[in-house]
C-alpha cells in the first residue's frame, strides 16, 4: 500500500528533510519515490524501523548509476531523486558509515550545488527578465497609449503585475539559495546542521493555485477590459462644435443626405477622447464619403504632444494599410503622407492627402497647447479651408 | 611547485591524499586503507569519498588513470605530493609546538 504525503518543508531544509524521513520510517513508511514537482512524497508501508534517509547533492559531472552502484557497495541504497537538487539514499544497517563522514566534504558538495543552482536561476532571469524588456520595449507605445488614453485601462496594471511577479519571483528563489548557503556556511564551520520549521500543510498548493488562478484569470480579464463607451450618431454629445458636412462644403444646402455613424469615449482622466465618425450618403451619389473627428483634451501640455506622436504615428501606419485594402471605396491611392506645414496659432501641424473611392481627401493632426485634433475627410473643401472651422469650434465649448 | 593554496586539510582529505603516496588507488582500497591505517578511527563515507576525490582532481593533487567498468583508479600528481607534504610539515610543526608547551 502506498500513502502520499505533502512536502513538510522547505526541500532546501536538507537537515528537516532527512529527519522528516527518519522519522516515517518509524511510523512504518518508507520513501517510494517523489513527485516530479517535489510537492509530494509517496511511502510505501510496512513494519516500523529505524532507517537512515540521506539527501546527496546533485553536482555537475553527478554519475547516477556509477554513485549508485558504488554507495550500494557501502550500503546505501537508491530510493529517488529530489528533481535537480539531491539524490536520496537510505541505509537500514546501523553500523554503516554515514553516506557524508565529514562536514567538510559535504560542504564542499553543497557549494557546488549552490553555484549550480545560481549559474541556472541567474541565467533563467536574466532570459527572462531580457525577454520582458524586449516585450515592454516593442509595446511601450502600447503600453504609453494605455496609460494615457486609458482605453484599455487595465493592461498597463497587467504588464506591471507580470514584471513585478517576475522581480518577486527572483527574490523568493534568492531567499532560498540563501538558505542553502546558510546550510554550507554551517558544514564549512563544522557545525551540526539545524532542521527549519515544519510547513502545517502543503504550502505550495496551498498557495500557487489559487495565486495562479487569481493571476490569470484577471489577466486575461484585465487586458480584454475596455473602458471605451459607444454611442449612436443621433445620441452623440459632442465637446466642441464641429462643422457639418454643410459647412465642410461636402453636400450642397437642400440635397437630401443620410448620415450614419458613432461616437466613441473613454474614461481617462488624463486624456479624455472623443472620436466621431460618419458616414455620409447623398442621394444623387451612389459613393458614400466621411469625416472623422478624433479629439483628445490632454491634462498638460506635456502629455498632449505625447499623445500627439503616439495618434499621428497611428495615422501614418493606417494610411498605409488603408493603401493595400482590396475593398475598393476604404482604399486609397495617390497618398502624400503626413508632412509638416505651419499655422499660425498651432504648435504643430501635419497633413496628408490622398484620394478614396475616387474622391479627394485628406487627414491633418494638430497640436495646440493641451488639445490633439485628428482629423480626416473626403469629398471636403481643401483642408485650408476647413482647419479655421475646427479651430475655431475648438474655442467654443458645448455645454454638458 | 606550489601545493594546495586551499587551507590546511581535514583529516579525511588527509588520509584519503596520503593513500595515494605509495600506488594507484581505487575507491574500495582508499576506504579499506584508511580504515586500516586509523584502525578504525577515521570512517570514510562513500559521499564523503567521492566528494574528495572529485575535488582532489579539480584542484590538480590526484589523476585517474584507468576505468574498469564502475572501478576508477587514481595516482597521486606531483601537485598532490607537495600539498601533502606541505601538510604534513605544518602537522609537525603543531606537534612540535605543543610537546614544547608541554614540556
Amino acid at each position: 500500500m502506498t500513502i502520499k504525503k505533502p512536502t513538510p518543508c522547505s526541500i532546501y531544509d536538507m537537515e528537516g528533510l532527512q529527519n522528516w524521513l527518519d522519522e516515517m520510517a518509524l511510523q512504518g513508511l518508507f520513501l517510494e519515490r517523489i513527485s516530479f514537482h517535489n510537492d509530494r512524497f509517496i511511502f510505501r508501508t510496512g513494519e516500523p524501523r529505524t532507517v537512515r534517509y540521506r539527501l546527496d547533492p546533485i553536482v555537475p559531472g553527478y554519475n547516477y548509476d556509477e554513485r549508485r552502484e558504488l554507495y550500494a557497495q557501502a550500503g546505501w541504497e537508491f530510493a529517488d531523486t529530489v528533481t535537480s537538487l539531491y539524490c536520496v539514499y537510505f541505509c537500514a544497517d546501523p553500523t554503516v558509515p554515514e553516506l557524508y563522514t565529514d562536514p567538510q566534504s559535504l560542504s564542499c558538495a553543497v557549494k557546488q550545488l549552490f553555484r549550480r543552482l545560481l549559474r541556472k536561476d541567474g541565467l533563467f532571469f536574466l532570459v527572462l527578465a531580457f525577454l520582458t524588456v524586449c516585450l515592454l520595449f516593442v509595446e511601450r507605445k502600447e503600453f504609453v497609449r494605455n496609460l494615457l488614453l486609458g482605453e484599455r485601462p487595465l493592461q498597463p496594471l497587467v504588464c506591471m503585475l507580470l514584471v513585478a511577479s517576475l522581480f518577486l519571483a527572483a527574490i523568493w528563489e534568492g531567499l532560498y539559495l540563501k538558505r542553502l548557503w546558510s546550510v554550507c556556511r554551517t558544514l564549512e564551520q563544522g557545525l551540526p546542521l539545524k532542521a527549519g520549521r515544519r510547513w502545517n500543510r502543503p504550502r505550495y498548493l496551498a498557495w500557487f493555485i489559487p495565486l495562479y488562478i487569481l493571476i490569470s484569470l484577471f489577466s486575461k480579464l484585465a487586458i480584454n477590459y475596455s473602458a471605451e463607451t459607444l454611442y449612436t450618431y443621433s445620441a452623440a454629445l459632442l465637446a466642441h462644435p464641429w462643422p457639418t458636412a454643410v459647412q465642410l462644403e461636402q453636400v450642397d444646402p437642400g440635397q437630401s443626405l443620410n448620415v450614419d455613424g458613432y461616437l466613441v469615449k473613454n474614461s481617462s482622466r488624463l486624456a479624455p477622447v472623443q472620436e466621431l465618425a460618419s458616414l455620409n450618403q447623398l442621394d444623387s451619389s451612389p459613393c458614400p464619403f466621411y469625416t472623422t473627428i478624433r479629439y483628445v483634451r490632454a491634462v498638460s501640455p506635456g502629455a498632449a504632444r505625447r499623445i500627439y506622436r503616439l495618434e499621428r504615428d497611428e495615422r501614418a501606419t493606417k494610411l498605409d494599410q488603408w493603401q493595400t485594402r482590396t475593398y475598393y471605396p476604404s482604399r486609397i491611392t495617390s497618398l502624400e503622407p503626413l508632412s509638416p506645414r505651419d499655422w499660425p496659432g498651432l504648435d504643430r501641424l501635419e497633413v496628408a492627402q490622398f484620394v478614396s473611392g475616387g474622391q479627394e481627401g485628406w487627414t491633418f493632426a494638430a497640436l495646440q497647447g493641451n488639445d490633439v485634433l485628428l482629423v480626416s475627410c473626403t469629398n471636403s473643401a481643401p483642408w485650408e479651408d476647413c482647419l479655421p472651422l475646427f479651430l475655431e469650434a475648438l474655442d467654443k465649448e458645448v455645454a454638458s | 611547485m606550489a601545493g594546495r593554496e586551499k587551507g590546511p586539510l581535514t583529516e579525511p582529505m588527509y588520509y584519503v591524499l596520503m593513500s595515494f603516496l605509495d600506488r594507484e588507488m581505487c575507491g574500495t582500497q582508499i576506504t579499506e586503507f584508511v580504515e586500516k591505517k586509523t584502525a578504525g578511527r577515521v570512517k570514510l563515507g562513500p559521499g564523503t569519498l567521492y566528494t574528495l576525490l572529485a575535488k582532489f582532481q579539480d584542484e590538480g593533487l590526484i589523476a585517474e588513470i584507468s576505468v574498469e567498468g564502475r572501478k576508477r583508479t587514481y595516482q597521486i600528481t606531483d601537485r598532490g605530493r607537495e600539498s601533502f607534504r606541505e601538510e604534513l610539515e605544518r602537522l609537525r610543526a603543531c606537534v612540535n609546538d605543543g610537546l614544547e608547551a608541554l614540556n
